[in-house]
């Protein structure tokens, strides 16, 4: 049982008090936590808002931190086109995004 | 995005390169720090990005705390500009004197726009406005746009409204014409008579109303009454009416033309010489020389006006042409002299006569001192009835 907790929190599935919240009173997820908002134009831009920080960044892969999750972008000629405090754009040939904790 | 570009470029930026260390964390340490980057480029030795040049000194505690290096490629904007003419003075001082002349010509009216005329003419009511002080180069702040246009309202009858306004350097004229009332007809309860307006003999006569004194084929004198508006019942009541009538009548007239032998005339030599001014702001300045117009001429102006998108400027081009005359001596036989009266006769019968029927015509032509002189005398049949107002005392 223990291990099985253990498991859950390592993977990251944990629910959050905010996500129950959210969920209780019928309210986007992403106003009462901290979940990061990706809008992707076809598969030449994605806008990260809540961005945390780069953990990698080349020309076929960037890896951004968005908090609780670990954003990994995959493609050709990826460029940042504009990062601020909270918001990072990337530009390029988008081939794949995944997650990672 | 065009919005940004600007903002960016008014504020200025630096394009600059970033080598060795740990530039991910250099990145990241930008972004906590507020420090905006953007076109963030991968090169072989590392990677280019730009940032404002407000934020570009700050980076540099962060390179040293991430061991990178950073160098300036390239510098952009407003600031950078500013700086590289900062010797210049000519720039700025051509600059200020641009804007303190709009400033200054923004105080005067360069255009004048007149909307809303239908019967009346623009020039019409630009020659009364100009009376009025507003002109091309008056100054604005002297019209007092309520007494102008209570003025006009006193001197253009036809106008019922009009609107003085003053936008920048336009003077837009809003009118509004009057419906004028229908012309005055006869008052029907007037009482009068027909009498004859000239010396003749009636051919027809058409009473509308009053009672005819005379008949057709009776001869009448200019004044004569034809049509009397007095009319007496068998009791001896009078009662008055507003006589009306038409009266045809053979009337006698003669016109009388003079061609005089020897004339002088003057004719175009071919040679035209044009003088050419730019209207510039109510000033002109001459383009060519003064023309040599000689002795006789006659002068021809046009003024070409520019606009640009429908707006028209104060900018105008004028023409004026002198076509030069010849003085020429001509001596006239007495048969050309005789069709040039003939000719002449014609034109002033079509003017005389544009209201009557000639009947017969007997024109007699001689020669005294040099002069052909042709007289006709005519019979011509016209309306001789004109209505007098019978004035009663009360």
């Amino acid at each position: 049982m223990a291990r099985q907790k253990e498991n859950k929190g390592q993977t990251g599935e944990q629910p959050r008090i905010s996500s129950a919240l959210a969920r209780i009173l019928e309210m986007p997820e992403t106003a009462l936590s901290d979940v990061p908002t990706i809008e992707i134009s076809g598969n030449t831009e994605a806008v990260i808002d809540g961005c945390k920080g780069i953990v990698e960044y080349s020309e076929e892969k960037i890896r951004i931190n968005t908090g609780r999750l670990i954003l990994c972008i995959t493609g050709r000629n990826l460029q940042l086109k504009c990062m601020t405090a909270q918001s990072a754009v990337v530009t390029g040939y988008l081939l794949s995004i995944g997650f990672s904790v | 995005m065009f919005l940004v570009r600007l903002l960016r470029y008014l504020k200025g930026y630096v394009r600059f390169t970033i080598t060795g260390g740990f530039i991910e964390r250099f990145l990241n340490l930008c972004s906590r720090g507020g420090v905006p980057l953007w076109d963030l480029e991968h090169t072989q030795e590392g990677m280019i990005s730009s940032t404002t040049v407000k934020h570009y000194p700050g980076l540099r505690g962060y390179a040293r705390r991430t061991g990178v290096r950073l160098r300036v490629k390239e510098r952009h904007g407003f600031p950078f500009l500013l700086r590289r003419y900062r010797k210049r003075w000519g720039i700025f001082v051509g600059l200020l004197a641009f804007f303190i002349f709009l400033g200054a010509m923004s105080n005067f009216i360069w255009q004048i726009q007149v909307v809303g005329n239908e019967t009346l003419t623009e020039e019409e009511i630009v020659a009364q406005l100009e009376e009025l002080g507003v002109t091309i180069g008056a100054n604005r702040h002297k019209i007092d746009t309520r007494w102008v246009e209570r003025n006009m309202l006193l001197r253009l009858e036809e106008l019922s409204w009009i609107g003085v306004n003053l936008t920048g350097s336009t003077a837009e004229i809003e009118v509004k014409e009057r419906v004028m009332p229908p012309e005055k007809i006869d008052d029907e309860k007037q009482p009068t008579n027909v009498i004859a307006g000239e010396s003749g003999q009636i051919k027809y006569m058409e009473v509308y109303d009053g009672k005819a004194v005379v008949s057709v084929g009776d001869t009448v004198v200019k004044g004569d009454i034809i049509v009397s508006g007095v009319l007496e019942d068998s009791k001896g009541k009078t009662t008055f009416k507003h006589a009306r009538a038409k009266v045809m009548a053979q009337v006698p007239a003669s016109l009388s033309v003079e061609v005089s032998l020897n004339q002088t005339i003057y004719e175009p030599s071919g040679k035209m010489p044009v003088e050419r001014k730019l209207c510039l702001f109510g000033l002109e300045v001459p383009l060519s020389l003064p023309a040599k117009t000689g002795e006789f001429y006659n002068r021809y102006e046009s003024v070409k006006n520019f606009s640009v998108l429908g707006r028209k400027l104060p900018v105008s081009l004028k023409s004026i042409g002198y076509e030069q005359l010849e003085k020429v001596e001509i001596v006239y036989t007495e048969d050309q002299a005789l069709a040039e009266a003939q000719n002449q006769l014609l034109a002033l019968e079509a003017q005389s006569f544009a209201d009557a029927t000639v009947v017969t015509k007997n024109p007699v032509a001689f020669v005294e001192q040099d002069t052909l002189i042709m007289k006709a005398e005519y019979i011509v049949e016209k309306d001789i009835a004109v209505v007098q107002e019978i004035l009663i005392k009360e």
